[in-house]
């Protein structure tokens, strides 16, 4: 679903974990042709956003507002396209 | 299958709150604290380091001492409880501590494969080469500010999110403000394992 937002949605993934370095995830990420940026967060970077859990994501609108957070498994691909949208509407 | 709110439900409340290390007495099992280490310092959750014996009293272990265990782990959270239980007579409530513990983070995954949680798939053009870390979206951030400043910076929803520094592959840093350049942002922690 993410070419239909491409360039309305910035998309930036951060590594979960000490053994997530940025070099780690940019393999990954140029082995399967995944978008956006991959970096590496601080220590607390998890802590900080309330993280218990690999695959947690967070909407955040335009103006730094968080509008969804959830993590493993918390949409079907139908739900995720509207909240992308209603991110989008935002 | 689980419900998506279920889950979600579930998540916050049971997930990663205690992280349970089954271990028995060889050194081989071991090799799972670094991991169990990563998770619990991450999120902050409690570990227990389960081992069940044959017999007890605990004289009977085999090479793992309690000290050694704690010696190996080096504790980095809140509290590492290390259980040693006669696996003949093992309390239904520590059963159902494992059942939380091991299944439902199983059920979960099971959950996850339907689908949803596949990062978002093949940009047919923004794939990127060693020469030019940084991704398009990152090329194109503008640098000017666009979060607000007039409510409270937290990770829950309707608050403004930390602007947090990040390590680029190029080696440089930018905030998660920038890389959003004015754009909403979809913040996805992510993990290759």
């Amino acid at each position: 679903m993410y070419p239909d937002f491409e360039g309305k949605v910035a998309v930036v993934a951060v590594g979960f974990g000490s053994s997530q370095t940025v070099g780690v995830l940019n393999g990954q990420k140029e082995r399967r042709g995944y978008p956006g940026v991959f970096a590496e967060g601080p220590d607390n970077m998890a802590r900080s956003f309330g993280v218990r859990t690999q695959s947690t994501k967070f909407g955040i609108s335009t103006d730094g507002v968080i509008q969804f957070k959830g993590g493993y498994g918390m949409a079907s691909d139908s739900a995720w396209r509207a909240r992308l949208q209603a991110l989008v509407d935002s | 299958m689980i419900s998506s709110r279920r889950a979600s439900q579930v998540w916050r409340w049971f997930v990663y709150t205690r992280v349970i290390v089954p271990l028995d007495d060889s050194t081989t099992t071991l090799q799972v604290l670094p991991y169990a280490k990563v998770v619990a310092k991450s999120t902050g959750a409690a570990v227990v380091l389960l081992q069940a014996l044959n017999e007890y009293p605990c004289k009977l272990i085999g090479s793992v001492s309690r000290r050694e265990l704690v010696t190996r782990y080096k504790p980095p959270t809140r509290s590492v409880r290390i259980l040693r239980l006669n696996a003949m007579t093992i309390p239904l409530r520590f059963l159902r501590l494992m059942a939380l513990g091991l299944l439902l983070p199983a059920a979960l995954t099971l959950g996850a494969c339907s689908g949803a949680d596949v990062p978002p798939s093949t940009a047919p053009d923004t794939s990127t080469s060693d020469t030019t870390p940084s991704t398009p979206d990152a090329d194109d951030a503008p640098t000017g500010k666009f979060w607000r400043t007039d409510i409270a910076v937290g990770n829950g929803e309707h608050q403004v999110s930390p602007a947090t520094p990040v390590l680029l592959a190029d080696g440089s840093t930018a905030t998660l403000e920038s890389l959003a350049g004015g754009k909403p942002l979809l913040l996805y922690f992510y993990a290759t394992w």
